[in-house]
């Protein structure tokens, strides 16, 4: 089961934040489980095992448009939550500078990226299921 | 030993009963759930930057993940070092509802452990329905401005605030909410949006922005501070550690029944808040029938983004209540009150896939949009309604019946009047809130002048059909008006617990 968990948070992370998961996190991955995700049914662990290798940002954010407590939403939800607790995260989620232009052409590119990543995301539900 | 008056609680109402009593023997008991040890100090932001802060905003138990698989609670609740706020204790009857999702408190110092620190005195309309006048409450109000400290300015909401005497300093406003106080003016008046700082029971030169994780925070008031010091001081005696289980009246007094001992006074005040004091009452009764009133604001929320903003870099140290909008117009028979809330102080994750993007493009929105961003809370008034009562089941526990309520339109026109500040938000993202979501419950024991029958109060809290029991909590108010009532609870209170006093001395 662990070594289940474990794969997921490196391909949740991935998804997240494009960089390996550090040892610490993916523990904590692991651990929070039983407690914060205790209600996970079989057949929501059998769907994840399946997806895992898929590309899961596209999927994510497919689902959470029409399931947002999808077991894929709230793992990915889980995860940031755990990562941001951890200093090496702050500059992914928090700005100190102004940087104006930087942040609309950061938007715009997202969300160009969103549209194709939703539209992957509609595909490879159509193979996986939700 | 028979103490003079017993107060069962220790929230906003309980502690300021108490504070009225003092040199009278009097005994606050609770169950007094207190904050764990935090070596929590300094800026949010700081500490962030500086170390790792798993214990402090997720827990060493998971515990701020809560809402991953459960009914959403509030941030001012979910984080691990604020949780003793809400944890409810072994042998504490269940709230039970399909609809109405309650939060009640065991906490020393109650739910004011984590409220909003919003101040609003209760003015002459806001008083209709009630047995008591804005004069009576006044020299109450004015007792806690100066004992508590409370920060703010004379503006434009003074027709809602009432004078300005005795506050200090206001609150630094972010960038963001002076933007919209520079823009305000007539054309928002004409359209009946009228807009100020709001007051806050916050301090501000020592405060930093922990509010959200760290219990206690000195700049930010809550009850316990002032039932520490009194206890301090030995002028009340404090008891936690007891869930009253009932009271009944003797010919010479009360007794008030907790699982480890029985206590004697000649006065009973109940504290507990409008629904465990309700609970208490009925139970004491041994009554499993009747239905009381209950009452609670709607509200809603719509997240805001002033353009302008986006890219700009984090406030660092910035509460959350910035800016306090009231409507008075035709849209509703009343004025509806609104706050204007930065996001700088929650975590990020709690609003990161709130952003139509995939995920990535939803952490640089946190990156860059954040900062631009804050959201709008509305309170509508409530007043009595047979679809919304409460009553006892065999267990003892509380049932809540709440029928939903039809969304209000006032934000809708806020949301429109507020574009003329640079604040833009989409009516299409308005969210209401569930019931029982403002934490503001009131009315299951209202005051009359004259009470007519079983579980309504007279004018000083005494229940009707005894001699001896009084209600100080939000309970006894007959209807809500739209302002938060944390401060007219302690106001009321504080009337209350006078009257009591001079009943027993007279």
């Amino acid at each position: 089961m662990d070594d289940t968990l474990q794969g997921e948070a490196e391909a949740i992370h991935r998804a997240l934040f494009g960089r390996e998961v550090p040892d610490e996190l993916s523990h904590h991955y692991v651990a929070a489980h039983p407690h914060a995700l205790s209600r996970i049914t079989e057949a929501e662990r059998t769907w994840m095992a399946r997806v895992v290798g898929a590309d899961l940002e596209a999927l994510e954010v497919a689902l959470r448009k029409r399931y947002p407590d999808h077991v894929l939403c709230r793992k990915f939800r889980l995860m940031a939550t755990l990562s941001e607790a951890w200093p090496a995260y702050y500059d992914d989620f928090v700005n100190e500078t102004p940087r104006r232009f930087r942040a609309i052409a950061a938007l715009a590119w997202h969300g160009m990226r969103s549209l194709l990543k939703s539209l992957k995301g509609r595909i490879l539900l159509g193979r996986f299921g939700a | 030993m028979t103490h003079d008056a017993i107060v069962v609680g220790s929230g906003a109402a309980g502690t300021w009963a108490a504070w009225a009593l003092r040199g009278t023997r009097t005994l606050v008991l609770d169950v007094g759930h207190r904050p764990p040890e935090s070596h929590l100090e300094g800026n949010l932001y700081d500490l962030r930057r500086a170390r790792e802060l798993h214990d402090e905003t997720v827990g060493p138990r998971y515990e701020s993940l809560h809402n991953l698989e459960n009914p959403e609670l509030s941030p001012k609740v979910k984080s691990p070092l604020m949780r003793h706020v809400i944890d409810r204790p072994e042998g504490a009857h269940l709230v039970r509802s399909e609809t109405f999702q309650a939060l009640v408190s065991y906490a020393e110092g109650g739910l004011a452990n984590a409220w909003g620190a919003q101040v609003y005195r209760f003015m002459r309309e806001d008083l209709a329905g009630f047995p008591i006048t804005e004069d009576e409450l006044a020299p109450h109000y004015d007792t806690l401005t100066r004992e508590i400290g409370i920060s703010g300015v004379e503006d434009d909401l003074r027709r809602f605030h009432g004078p300005a005497t005795g506050l200090l300093p206001p609150l630094e406003l972010t960038a963001l909410g002076r933007r919209v106080l520079e823009k305000y003016g007539e054309p928002f008046r004409r359209e009946g949006v009228f807009i100020g700082r709001p007051r806050l029971a916050v301090r501000n030169p020592t405060y930093e922005n922990l509010e959200f994780f760290k219990p206690r925070i000195p700049a930010v008031y809550t009850p316990a501070f002032t039932l520490g010091s009194m206890v301090k001081r030995g002028e009340i005696e404090y008891a936690p550690g007891h869930l009253v289980d009932g009271f009944r009246e003797t010919d010479d007094g009360v007794e008030v029944r907790s699982g480890s001992g029985t206590f004697r006074a000649k006065r009973l005040i109940l504290a507990l808040g409008a629904l465990n004091t309700a609970r208490l009452v009925l139970d004491s009764e041994g009554d499993r029938e009747s239905r009381l009133p209950i009452l609670e604001n709607p509200c809603s929320f719509a997240p805001l983004v002033m353009p302008s903003r986006i890219g700009m870099p984090i406030e660092r140290r910035s509460f959350y209540a910035q800016l306090n909008l009231f409507y008075s117009g035709p849209l509703w028979k009343e004025p509806v009150v609104g706050m204007i809330y930065g996001v700088e102080g929650l975590l990020r994750s709690d609003l990161l896939f709130q952003f139509p993007l995939a995920a990535r493009g939803c952490l640089a929105a946190a990156r860059w949009v954040l900062p631009a961003m804050a959201v709008l809370q509305v309170f509508y008034p409530d007043d009595p309604d047979p679809a919304q009562t409460l009553r006892l089941d065999g267990r003892g526990d509380l049932v809540i019946d709440f029928a939903p309520r039809a969304p209000g339109i006032v934000e809708r026109h806020l949301l429109n009047v507020l574009r003329r500040s640079g604040l833009r938000g989409s009516t299409r993202h308005i969210r209401q809130g569930r019931p029982g979501a403002s934490v503001h419950y009131a009315g299951s024991l209202p005051m009359r002048e004259k009470p007519l029958k079983r579980y309504e109060t007279d004018r000083n809290g005494l229940l009707f059909g005894k001699r001896r029991v009084h209600v100080a909590d939000a309970a006894t108010f007959p209807r809500l008006p739209a302002k938060n009532l944390t401060f007219t609870i302690m106001a009321n209170a504080l009337r209350i617990g006078e009257a009591v006093r001079r009943e027993l001395k007279g």
